[in-house]
């Protein structure tokens, strides 16, 4: 029994992680310490939506951009937590996030319920989560003609 | 002598640009270009002729064009100057509802037939047709024999189909969903659509919960605690998610009926009478 449990996450992990690609030398870039992904996040003077943000730095800084871009969603599940709690409170933010965890850890993650992106995430928006109906967006290109209506 | 040439070579050809730029061949060349669908042009012909001369079909022509270039509000201003021509004034009244509808504008659509609804039995009843459509739409409640009755033939069991889906969705309750993922985790995501993430709800929900249980029974109670804690989140988060699945299920469900809709407006044109007599 003891050695099944490890064994389980072992496999669960393994399939959750897309990132099968070989690692190469890249070339430095100097211009943005900051990935794109940092930038959506809502800037505020308040302190939660500081402590957030800083959180966040610090989760990228020393584990997820150590392991890779390999979340299988846009946005990932870390951003995904701080919009989720920015947009709502602290309580609903993780409860949003403990939803897409699940989700994430799904191995056979249900791929015609997704919005596939060009770059081949899985477009999954925080505020689909939010219990608000109005707020839902199935897909993420809302293409409608602003020609003189 | 030389002057006296040049002077007639001059005014020969001037004629001749005279004639070239007439009235009527613009009017030729315009509705070439109408016929070839390049609107922009043909529309500038049409304003050079209507300066000089008047002409509800040249007026008219000018609307479907800029209809065409989905310029949806010069349209309507050039519709608006025909709604007292003894000739077009139910074409033109017809089109500009279109330009309201096309652009899914059914509030205005509606308040502005109530002043200008074309007399027209041709036109009318291809209005009521776009109504009936665009009350299925926006959730008027209208009896099925309303929105059925201004369609004939096949189309009357494809709208008749609309109406029972639009009165009767296939919704799944939210609050069912949340109540069955308490009772058991991960079967309210399944009824919401998402088997495979329900399985997974209920599967990590009992790991974590087991651990608790069984660490408690064994007495270490720090180890059981975190177990609790972590299972408590997933199955927290497994209700809350299959609330949410439901309602992005119910979304999906509207937004195929709607697309449903478009797609059978555009196969019947809107049902817009043609308007090839304008390309003789």
């Amino acid at each position: 029994m003891k050695l099944i449990i490890p064994f389980i996450f072992l496999v669960t992990s393994l399939y959750a992680q897309n990132d099968w690609v070989r690692w190469e030398k890249v070339k430095p870039k100097y211009t943005n310490f900051f990935s794109e992904d940092s930038t959506t996040i809502i800037q505020s003077s308040s302190s939660n939506h500081n402590f957030l943000y800083n959180a966040k730095i610090v989760y990228k800084f020393f584990i997820s951009d150590l392991d890779g871009d390999n979340c299988a969603f846009h946005p990932t599940c870390s951003q995904f937590f701080v919009e989720a709690s920015l947009n709502s409170n602290i309580l609903q933010g993780t409860l949003m996030f403990a939803d897409r965890f699940t989700r994430d850890l799904n191995l056979l993650k249900g791929l015609a319920h997704y919005p596939h992106q060009p770059n081949g995430k899985l477009y999954d928006p925080s505020h689909n989560y939010l219990l608000k109906v109005k707020k839902i967006e199935l897909f993420p290109f809302n293409q409608t003609s602003s020609i003189n209506k | 002598m030389l002057i006296v040439l040049c002077s007639q070579l001059f005014s020969q050809s001037k004629n001749e640009s005279n004639i070239f730029y007439s009235l009527e061949n613009r009017l030729k060349f315009g509705n070439y270009l109408f016929c070839q669908e390049d609107y922009l042009r043909a529309n500038d012909e049409y304003a050079a002729y209507l300066e000089k001369s008047d002409n509800d079909t040249i007026q008219f022509k000018i609307g479907i064009g800029l209809a065409r270039m989905k310029y949806f509000a010069d349209s309507r201003a050039s519709y608006k100057k025909l709604f007292n021509s003894q000739t077009l004034s139910d074409e033109a009244k017809f089109f500009y509802l279109y330009t309201y509808y096309v652009v899914n504008k059914y509030d205005e659509f509606e308040k502005t037939a109530n002043s200008i609804l074309p007399n027209n039995y041709k036109y009318r009843v291809n209005y009521q047709k776009q109504q009936a459509l665009a009350h299925l739409l926006v959730g008027y409640n209208f009896s099925e024999e309303d929105i059925v009755s201004p369609f004939e033939g096949q189309y009357k069991s494809v709208v008749s189909d609309f109406y029972q889906r639009a009165k009767n969705p296939k919704y799944k309750s939210p609050v069912l969903a949340g109540v069955m993922s308490a009772i058991i985790p991960g079967s309210g995501k399944a009824y919401a659509g998402m088997v495979g993430d329900g399985i997974t709800s209920f599967l990590l929900t009992g790991l974590f919960t087991f651990l608790a249980i069984d660490n408690f029974n064994k007495e270490h109670d720090t180890k059981a605690w975190i177990f609790t804690g972590v299972a408590a989140f997933f199955y927290t988060g497994n209700i809350y998610g299959s609330v949410a699945a439901a309602q992005i299920y119910n979304a999906g469900v509207r937004f195929n009926f709607e697309s449903d809709i478009k797609i059978f407006l555009g196969k019947t044109n809107y049902f817009i009478p043609t308007t090839d007599y304008l390309c003789d």
